[in-house]
């Protein structure tokens, strides 16, 4: 071998060539072309944009906190409605404010009936609620005949700014002159007015910025299990949550049987969880790609059994059996790779398409917009590279294996199938069975919670790696070789002269 | 012979086996010098094909040795004689002789490639040997944009880029019409007079005429014929030589 054929850039100068024959046979058969580029694409489409829609919807930590307190750093809430919470903002530090939250319900006449709809007394310009609750248009309500409206209530109404609701007896409640949302509900119907301007309304609470007081002195004030002071402690408490209320899986004060609670934003965990969905998830689209690259295998065959003339010219002008194997695997490299990246793409732009409806899906503002997983996406394009490789591997150790005189008569030599396939997907199989087995094991004592996440991880692992092997082997070995065999021996005996020569 | 780039000893070559075995070689012995345009003829299945890819290293015989620029080719493993046909022996066949993807140029730097020439010195190189068999112009096509004499010629420069010592033509000339086929031999002739060992398969006496020698195979089994072109004549009676 001359010195430039050495090291790695004779490697690299062999796979440009194998790269350039890939390339332009795959654009001489865009047929077949296509076929493994749609079956690359389909499933990392599937988890790219799976994982870009997963990434869009999941709020952030952060945001979710500002989402469920806006500016306030505590939220006093009564247990029930009648009690009075009035003490609060005489009970704080200095530089500690108190922002009232009243509640209650109201029945309105609308269009096509009556709607049912909650009504919260609440300064909507106090920045306190920024985040939380957001004025989307006009203003907020100041007098006792003004109010604002969430818009999924304002559309059931059929209101508009500047439109008096009523009850069903035809009593106006309030003109119209704002809109506000929830951020992290956008479904709720809520009718927003001054406080103390709505007489259905309740002191359901307060919310609490500690401001320049101390935050530790502040909820001290608010504790509720501190007791000794008349005003706290010793009103009539139900040990039953708000209605309404976001279960947030806070640590809510201990507070047994007291007749508030509070929730300090800094003690809120935010609620994460899904995981199991996920792995579901990327169970579903692993075996799609699994079973891609299977079929695909079959699409690289037949490119084999059509390129074999070229195989063979190659191989007579000087290609090595590696430079064989290389034109078929870069085949393969091309093929994944473009449908990687029209997956990948593909995915994404699905998603960022789908990203205008996306929050009146969910019911929630996504703070983030169009959020891209980077390496997530990146996994999934590497896993269908991957998987196009694995589908182009066995037609390519086929290419290496062709004898030259075969290949240039266009014939496929009768080898039997390697015992290693075999012995690997065999130990593919146990290991596979172990895995599920042994996840299954982990799962037994989870409560169905997030304890389950790592071994339904497994357990995708270990379907995935059972999947392929019991496919690759049963079908392969058992049925096809065999049935292969048979019938190229066949021919092979009619035929012995050609078999073997050029005569 | 002394100094042979290609040797040739006692090789015999048997296809299948048992009742249906088949002798296509049996004993042939055959030496080409450098410089030497050494034609093989004979009817068909008289083993041309089998004597040209023992020669160049695609198959290997039952019996015998195959001596290439003195390399015993059954002491060769794959790699080795895979490096054998980048460097050393060229080969040109009748037909499915180019690579339909590449173009002229890329097709001739292949084998130059393949052993780890880099991408413009081969470039250049491909150039040079189209330019060395008339198709200078021609660099850019792609091999159905060729004729059929243009596509033997542009596989000769393939078979002669780099330093190759031995060239095997395998009817090269079987699947073009008269002047085309006059033109591919005419290439064989200069690349055998540039030093080249030549060897060429036909069935025509008029291109064994181009030959410095004729080798006639008949059952396998191979007479020797040195002498001048005159030689093809004796052999295929009624033949139309013109050298």
């Amino acid at each position: 071998m001359s010195a430039a054929a050495s090291g790695l850039a004779g490697r690299w100068v062999r796979w440009r060539v194998a790269l350039r024959l890939a390339a332009r046979d795959a654009r001489r058969h865009r047929g077949r072309t296509g076929l493994v580029v749609t079956l690359i694409a389909i499933p990392v489409a599937l988890l790219a944009g799976g994982a870009t829609l997963w990434a869009t919807q999941d709020v952030s930590p952060a945001e979710e906190t500002v989402q469920r307190f806006g500016a306030a750093d505590f939220e006093v809430r009564a247990r029930d409605g009648d009690v009075a919470l009035d003490w609060v903002p005489g009970e704080l530090p200095d530089g500690a404010q108190a922002t009232p939250l009243d509640r209650g319900e109201l029945l309105l006449a609308g269009e096509l009936g009556l709607v049912g709809a909650e009504s919260i007394g609440v300064d909507l310009g106090a920045s306190v609620h920024q985040g939380r609750l957001d004025l989307v248009a006009g203003s907020a309500p100041e007098g006792e005949d003004e109010v604002a409206l969430t818009p999924a209530l304002a559309h059931d109404l059929d209101v508009d700014l500047g439109d008096v609701i009523a009850d069903p007896d035809g009593e106006p409640v309030g003109e119209v002159v704002g809109l506000a949302e929830w951020p992290s509900a956008l479904p709720r119907r809520t009718v927003f007015a001054a406080p103390d301007a709505l007489p259905e309304t309740t002191r359901a609470g307060w919310v609490v910025t500690a401001g320049e007081a101390d935050h530790e002195a502040v909820a001290a004030a608010l504790d509720p299990t501190a007791g000794g002071e008349a005003p706290r402690g010793d009103q009539p408490g139900a040990d039953t949550p708000e209605a309404g209320a976001p279960d947030t899986g806070e640590a809510a004060a201990g507070d047994g049987g007291a007749a508030w609670r509070v929730t300090a934003r800094a003690d809120v965990v935010p609620v994460t969880g899904g995981g199991g969905l996920a792995a579901a998830f990327t169970v579903v689209a692993a075996l799609a790609l699994a079973e891609a690259a299977l079929v695909a295998a079959a699409a690289f065959a037949v490119g084999v059994r059509r390129q074999l003339r070229d195989l063979g010219l190659l191989a007579a002008v000087g290609g090595r059996p590696g430079d064989l194997r290389r034109v078929v695997l870069a085949g393969g490299l091309a093929a994944g790779s473009v449908g990687a990246l029209l997956g990948a793409a593909g995915g994404i732009a699905v998603v960022a398409l789908l990203e205008p409806w996306l929050e009146s899906w969910l019911g929630q503002r996504l703070p983030d917009g169009l959020t891209v997983p980077v390496g997530l996406v990146a996994l999934a394009a590497v896993g269908g590279v991957v998987a196009a490789l694995a589908a182009a591997a066995a037609p390519a150790r086929t290419a290496a294996r062709l004898t030259i005189t075969e290949a240039l008569a266009a014939r496929l030599p009768p080898g039997a199938p390697p015992r290693r396939t075999a012995t690997a997907g065999c130990a593919l199989a146990v290991l596979g069975a172990l895995l599920g087995g042994g996840a299954a094991w982990l799962a037994r004592p989870a409560g169905g919670t997030l304890d389950q996440d790592p071994a339904l991880v497994v357990i995708a692992v270990g379907a995935v790696l059972v999947v392929q092997a019991a496919v690759a082997v049963g079908l392969y070995n058992t049925l096809l070789a065999p049935a292969w065999q048979v019938m190229v021996r066949a021919i092979c005996e009619r035929f012995p002269l050609r078999t073997a020569g050029l005569e | 012979m002394s100094g042979a780039v290609l040797e040739l000893d006692a090789v015999r070559r048997v296809f299948g086996t048992g009742r249906g075995a088949t002798t296509a070689l049996d004993g042939v012995s055959l030496s080409v010098a450098a410089g030497e345009l050494v034609a093989v003829m004979g009817p068909s299945g008289s083993g041309k094909s089998t004597l040209l890819t023992l020669a160049g290293g695609l198959d290997e015989p039952t019996s015998g040795r195959v001596r290439v620029g003195g390399a015993d080719l059954a002491a060769l493993d794959a790699e080795a004689l895979a490096g054998l046909r980048c460097r050393t022996v060229g080969y040109v066949f009748q037909d499915f002789n180019l690579l339909p993807t590449l173009t002229a140029a890329e097709n001739v730097a292949v084998p130059l490639e393949l052993d780890g020439v880099g991408a413009r010195a081969g470039r250049r190189q491909a150039h040079e040997a189209l330019a060395g068999v008339g198709l200078a112009g021609l660099a850019d096509r792609f091999p159905d944009a060729l004729s059929g004499g243009e596509q033997q010629r542009t596989a000769i420069a393939r078979a002669c880029v780099g330093p190759r010592r031995l060239l095997l033509a395998d009817e090269p000339t079987g699947a073009l019409d008269s002047l085309a086929g006059e033109q591919v031999l005419a290439v064989l002739r200069d690349k055998a007079d540039a030093g080249l060992a030549v060897v060429l398969v036909t069935h025509e006496a008029r291109y064994a005429a181009w030959a410095d020698r004729v080798v006639f195979l008949r059952d396998g089994r191979a007479q020797d014929q040195a002498g001048p072109p005159a030689g093809p004549e004796t052999l295929l009676a009624g033949s139309d030589v013109t050298p």
